[in-house]
């Protein structure tokens, strides 16, 4: 029993935005009635804006990543729910530029109606407005059920690389088709040897035998299909790394993701990372650009997840930068800047 | 007022909507679109026309109603006002807007007609009134609407949380389907209160 530090049983979300709109009065600002945050700056050139929303406890994942060269406006949910369609809808129209607004949406069923109706809503108001769906988790591929694979990390990978087109001055339907393309090219998977702590009781989530660890967990305390006997970390980054690559198109080069689910600290997770870099070298694929720490975690669970965005050669050889340009462009948010 | 006699169905078929929802979900659609229903009529001002009646009821379902039905019901309503507002509140109009409504709400929970949902009232009425050669007989399209509602029974879920429940919903109809049927009882009273002893009592549904 490990009761959280909230002021209310009832408004820690809400309080919490307040704190964080407070704290970084300089990079965005809180609306209450509905909740959203949004950016206080964006890029002259950028003509669609972004928006992305989910359940609260991901953090920063997504408020977190509003700010120039990312997220224009987030619509942050309850703790692992899904926001309100009129929070979607009244950020998207704070959010949305010449060019109209583009939706990030993390693939739960939820999520998809509430963005949906909000959708439908700007469309009635004359507001252009598009969704990229987020479908990364390899766990959750199965031929059994028509809900698809979940959204998690490559959340963040999305995010990054639209909003440094969107600020190129990109069209909606431009982020649409790169959105597309990315989350086609993005798997990941996650394991965890302890639960998250149920903001409500207090409890863990899920119980978990030691020596046990959930292999293909979810971002909200989901359990996974399988629990395995803990092996050693090169053997479980080892079976990892062929779960990403085996659901991956073929390649020789990646931006890799090691995320922290919230109770893990960052010697764990670059030890995860030198074992993750290691297995891919193995295999002959580059790492090409990586990021490390815990962006999408799921509350306090202790565990990792790691993503791939498997790179084409001939996008990395235009002009442009490709996709490494995109990951490498200026952005400065709460939870990421470069 | 249309939303008026709306609310009067659904006080009626209060019971009825939520035993079905009951059996087949959490059961609180009768409560969603009941609760839904009397929040639009007190906002409604008394001297308005059909097109802000929808567009009023919309506001409210969209931002206030829990559950997924309550604001699918809002895009239904969204949708119906927007297209009164523009081509006055005849029946062309009205039938635009159901059917732009009803792609709305297919678009959104990435339903069809067949998945055992609101979906299939509103879209075989909808091509009832299609069809229909003006002037519109709504009397007789309401008829029609409540039994492609209780068509419902024979559907298996695939969608929406009866889904979870799957072989144990068939054998009664759908509530949200019901439910839609009976907008059109309300539409057809409204259109022509002389033929409200030829429809359905919405107290007794089955």
């Amino acid at each position: 029993m490990a009761e959280p530090f909230y002021a209310s049983k009832t408004e820690y979300v809400d309080r919490a935005l307040l704190g964080f709109a407070r704290d970084h009065a300089d990079v965005v600002e809180l609306s209450t009635d509905p909740v959203y945050v949004r950016s206080i700056d964006r890029d002259p050139r950028r003509q669609v804006g972004l928006l992305s929303g989910g359940g609260s406890g991901h953090e920063p994942m997504h408020v977190g990543l509003v700010g120039r060269g990312m997220l224009d406006a987030a619509a942050p949910g309850r703790v692992f729910a899904s926001p309100h369609n009129r929070q979607v809808y009244e950020g998207s129209r704070a959010a949305a530029g010449p060019g109209g607004v583009l939706h990030i949406v993390k693939n739960y069923t939820g999520d998809r109606i509430n963005f949906g109706i909000a959708a439908e809503r700007l469309r009635h108001d004359g507001i252009p407005v598009a969704r990229v769906l987020v479908d990364d988790d390899v766990a959750t591929e199965s031929q059994e059920t028509a809900t698809g694979r979940r959204g998690t990390g490559a959340t963040v990978l999305v995010e990054k690389l639209l909003g440094a087109a969107a600020d190129r001055g990109a069209g909606l339907d431009e982020l649409v088709a790169l959105g597309e393309t990315i989350v086609g090219r993005s798997r990941s998977i996650a394991v965890a040897s302890l639960a998250q702590t149920s903001p409500v009781t207090g409890e863990p989530g899920f119980d978990l035998e030691p020596g046990q660890l959930e292999y293909g967990v979810g971002i909200h305390g989901e359990r996974a299909k399988h629990t395995i006997a803990r092996p050693s970390l090169e053997e479980l980054v080892a079976r990892m790394v062929e779960d990403v690559v085996s659901h991956l198109p073929g390649g020789r080069s990646v931006f890799l993701f090691v995320n922290g689910l919230g109770g893990t600290t960052y010697i764990e997770l670059y030890n995860v990372f030198a074992e993750t870099v290691d297995a891919l070298a193995s295999r002959d694929i580059a790492v090409e650009r990586s990021l490390v720490g815990p962006y999408t975690p799921a509350l306090d669970m202790k565990g990792f997840s790691i993503t791939m965005t498997m790179l084409e050669p001939s996008v990395e050889t235009h002009p442009s930068g490709g996709w490494t340009g995109l990951f490498d462009a200026p952005a400065w948010t709460t939870g990421l800047r470069k | 007022m249309l939303m008026n006699l709306y609310l009067e169905a659904a006080e009626s078929a209060y019971g009825e909507l939520t035993r079905l929802d009951q059996a087949a979900g959490d059961g609180d659609y009768g409560d969603n679109l009941r609760e839904g229903l009397r929040g639009a009529v007190a906002r409604i001002p008394t001297d308005a026309d059909l097109a802000t009646e929808f567009e009023t009821a919309a506001t409210y379902f969209l931002d206030e109603v829990g559950g997924t039905s309550g604001p699918l019901i809002g895009l239904l309503f969204n949708d119906v006002g927007g297209s009164l507002d523009r081509g006055g509140d005849g029946d062309d109009a009205l039938v635009a807007g159901l059917a732009a409504g009803t792609a709305a709400i297919s678009r959104v929970g990435e339903a069809s007609v067949g998945d055992r949902t609101m979906l299939d009232c509103l879209g075989p009425t909808v091509d009832d009134l299609r069809a229909a050669r003006p002037p519109v007989d709504w009397t007789m399209v309401a008829n029609q609407a409540f039994d492609h509602a209780r068509a419902t029974s024979d559907l298996l879920p695939r969608m929406g949380r009866a889904s979870y429940v799957g072989q144990r919903a068939v054998g009664n109809p759908d509530a949200g389907a019901m439910g839609m049927a009976l907008l059109f009882w309300a539409l057809a009273v409204y259109r022509d209160p002389s033929g409200r002893a030829q429809l359905p009592d919405p107290a007794r549904l089955l």
